[in-house]
């Protein structure tokens, strides 16, 4: 009997030892793929910092220089710019000394407001030769946020409110103002609701935060490496972007030059230089140069175009004289008005397509290293 | 008392064991297939991770269409540049094939990544018919502009020139605003129809005002085909300038002659060539889509950049090392067509032909044991709707069970601009 014990318990334990075996391969090849794939999401995350960086230097080209009263909430100066490069004639604008001169043409670099006053001071961004970075991470509640809620007017179900007859009064704004909860139920006429709303809640959400950073470089086209054929200078960028916890400083002098920021990676400058230079060896960084344009090419012309022959699609051609929907190209029907749409003219009655007011790209360049210049 | 054991016993503890060796041995066999599995999976992980990252890298590098010992969209046309005359076609002679007929010009065409200097002379050429004009309409552009400032009235659309040389049984409006010809155009003068209203070139020659935007819009098309073309002009360019083949007074004008989007077929209700088939080049006569008229004339108005993506779709195309002679001429024919099919077939149909026909996958590991799943990655680059698309394929084939598995996704990230820009490809 004693040996039959032994037999079984020997069995026992190589079963186990071959499960912990197994269970073993499984946790050092999940780590090792689960390595290997880190590189994919730090890819994945320097890119997503790309498409931040662009979305910023197409929205910062005209918004983002409002004045906004800090107590108020209200708007007190709605400034806005006309693009890195001003679209307009500065002779129209009274501007003609402050040109700069490219290819032979003269052009305002902007942004500036309507009247031609420069939206920066000399020397800080968004001035030529300036940068600025942006670590990003979420806010508890965004500045101007808008509750996430497709139907604040829905047609009220339950018993228990007003009978409405299905009808859906709109009883609520929409879209619906965020702001904090404590202040009750939205109130348009609440100042110190519409100052929560315009405020939010800068508070970092945890793990939220030292995932990626970009930063942005204005050149003054004077950069010892960049090609003229980059396009003229105020409308092209230097972008970096990383995945890491660096939060965009480009080095440790960046650093120290500002007062104070060394200590968002220690609690001595010895350790957190250390931290910092550690965590910007691990990060992956990528450097672009973008070129902005004014030019916007929604297809807005679309909305004029087209005055097609419901009952002859293919005439959509003017005819002089041939009737009131065919003298002209520039005649349009409204937006979505889906009593002209038949089976071959789908798209061309009814296009919402107007958009994108901040501007375009004219190229994107990935660069193999960081500007010789030193200048990003 | 007993000390062995009897049959029974003998018999049931040899089942027993016999059991137990089996379930021993099947555990031993399934932790062995396990372990087997794990390892397969993750050196499939392994390969779509280096799938991936290829693709991702292709994006910005372009590498796989332009590398130091690849240059296969480099072409250095032999005597400068080809002279391209627009299309001309009349009742009785059909000269409308402004490129070779199925590409068999590829060669003297410059490619996508044929530095500036070689596919835009800025000298006057050869077969110049008159001082201060060359035949290409090119000489005097003072090569590409990179500026294109929107306050620059340079870059302004001037109106359609064909709006009033057309002849005029093509043109329905007959010109009612007026004489557009004069206001721009690639060529520095223009025969002015003689007799009036006979639509026929005469010899007396008016000078066209402005030139530089119809001569950099034809200098980015022939200089890098048309997904270059696209890539170049500013969001809000127009897509039609005034280029008539002045060399040839005397005889009639048609609309078709006279614009960048005339470069292709004329109108094949039909027979349209369309993407991969036929045997001409250039842009489809559908850049609206919007029926029969736009189709003939290459549209009877202009459109900008935008409208054309909007419902046209290109893309830019390569060959592998080693490619044949039809496959280089099959591969680069793409840089010069465009497709459109609205109201000819489904949209899905000639995208889907784009796409399957820009790009050939790279076998990231060449040389692999046999047992070892292929992966491949490519980047196909188009534009449509109004986008610029670099869509990367990853795939992973396990020649074992044959089974196939696809990533598909969308990258942001390095155009052909700045590609060339990198190359020093754009410096004058």
């Amino acid at each position: 009997m004693t040996s039959r014990r032994g037999a079984v318990l020997i069995i026992a334990v190589g079963m186990a030892g071959m499960l912990a075996a197994l269970i073993m391969a499984f946790l050092v090849r999940m780590r090792g793929d689960a390595q290997s794939a880190q590189y994919v999401v730090r890819l994945t995350q320097s890119r997503l910092m790309l498409h931040a960086a662009l979305s910023y230097v197409q929205e910062a080209s005209r918004l983002g220089y409002a004045q906004i009263n800090q107590v108020s909430g209200l708007c007190t100066d709605p400034r806005e710019g006309y693009g890195w490069i001003d679209p307009r004639d500065p002779a129209l604008i009274g501007r003609d000394a402050e040109t700069v001169a490219f290819s032979g043409r003269d052009y305002l670099i902007g942004p500036r407001d309507r009247t031609g006053n420069p939206l920066w001071t000399a020397g800080t961004w968004p001035a030529v030769g300036t940068s600025m970075r942006a670590p990003m991470y979420r806010h508890v509640r965004p500045p101007y946020a808008v509750r996430p809620d497709m139907t604040p007017n829905a047609i009220p179900s339950a018993e228990s409110q007003p009978e409405t007859f299905g009808i859906p009064f709109l009883i609520h704004t929409d879209p619906t103002p965020e702001f904090d909860p404590s202040l009750g139920i939205h109130n348009p006429a609440s100042a110190p609701q519409r100052l929560s709303w315009v405020r939010g809640d800068g508070e970092v959400i945890t793990g939220s935060a030292g995932l990626g950073w970009f930063r942005v470089y204005r050149e003054t086209g004077s950069e010892a490496d960049r090609p003229i054929e980059c396009g003229p200078p105020g409308a092209t960028f230097i972008i970096t972007v990383g995945d890491g916890v660096t939060e965009g400083w480009r080095d440790w002098a960046e650093v120290m030059a500002t007062p104070g920021a060394w200590s968002a990676f220690g609690d001595n400058i010895a350790m957190a230089e250390s931290i910092y230079e550690q965590m910007s060896a691990a990060e992956l960084r990528m450097w672009y140069r973008v070129e902005w344009s004014p030019a916007v090419g929604g297809n807005e012309d679309v909305a004029y175009m087209v005055a097609q022959d419901p009952n002859s699609p293919e005439d959509f051609h003017p005819q002089m004289g041939a009737g009131v929907d065919k003298d002209t190209f520039y005649s349009s029907y409204p937006l979505n008005a889906s009593a002209f749409l038949s089976g071959q003219i789908y798209s061309a009655n009814a296009p919402s397509l107007p958009r994108n007011f901040v501007g375009t790209f004219r190229y994107i360049q990935r660069l193999k290293r960081p500007p010789d210049s030193g200048k990003w | 008392m007993k000390n062995a054991f009897t049959l029974i016993e003998l018999m049931l503890s040899l089942v027993l064991a016999v059991v137990i060796i089996g379930t021993l041995y099947a555990g031993f066999r399934a932790a062995v297939l396990t372990v087997s599995v794990t390892e397969r999976i993750a050196l499939e992980n392994r390969l779509i991770v280096a799938g991936f990252i290829a693709a991702v890298d292709e994006v910005d590098s372009w590498s796989s269409l332009d590398r130091p010992d690849h240059t296969p969209l480099r072409t250095n046309p032999p005597g400068g540049f080809k002279v391209i005359p627009p299309s001309h076609k009349t009742s009785s002679v059909d000269n409308s094939y402004a490129y070779a007929p199925g590409g068999t010009d590829w060669a003297e065409l410059p490619q996508p990544f044929t530095p500036f200097t070689a596919s835009w002379p800025t000298s006057g050429a050869a077969d110049a018919i008159a001082a201060g004009e060359d035949a290409s309409g090119l000489a005097l552009s003072g090569a590409f502009d990179p500026t294109w400032l929107v306050n620059d009235p340079r870059t302004w659309y001037r109106l359609d020139g064909a709006n009033w040389s057309e002849k005029r049984e093509f043109l329905e409006d007959n010109s009612p605003f007026g004489n557009d010809a004069l206001f721009s155009g690639a060529q520095s003068s223009v025969r002015v129809e003689s007799p009036a209203g006979t639509g026929v070139q005469g010899d007396t020659r008016w000078p066209i005002a402005h030139t530089w935007s119809a001569r950099q819009t034809k200098g980015l098309s022939y200089g890098l085909g048309f997904y270059g073309l696209f890539s170049y002009l500013p969001a809000n360019a127009f897509l039609d300038y005034y280029d008539i083949d002045n060399r040839d007074p005397g005889r009639a004008l048609v609309n078709g002659e006279v614009r960048l989007m005339s470069l292709g077929t004329h109108d094949k209700v039909g027979t349209e060539d369309h993407l991969g088939k036929g045997d001409r080049q250039g842009m489809f006569h559908t850049p609206l889509g919007f029926g029969k008229a736009a189709m003939y004339s290459g549209a009877e108005r202009a459109g900008t950049r935008s409208t054309w993506l909007f419902t046209n779709h290109i893309g830019i195309s390569g060959y592998p090392p080693g490619a044949s002679a039809a496959t280089k001429q099959y591969q680069l024919i793409l840089q010069r067509r465009m497709s459109g099919s609205y109201g000819r077939e489904s949209e899905a149909g000639t995208y889907s032909l784009l796409l399957t026909s820009l790009s050939f996958p790279t076998d990231l590991v060449a040389q692999r044991p046999s047992h070892w799943p292929q992966v491949t990655a490519e980047v196909r680059r188009t534009m449509k709707w109004q986008a610029i698309l670099n869509i990367c394929y990853v795939r992973i084939i396990d020649p074992i069970n044959g089974r196939m598995t696809q990533i598909v996704f969308p990258v942001t990230g390095t155009t052909l601009r700045g590609a060339r820009i990198s190359r020093g490809l754009d410096a004058r």
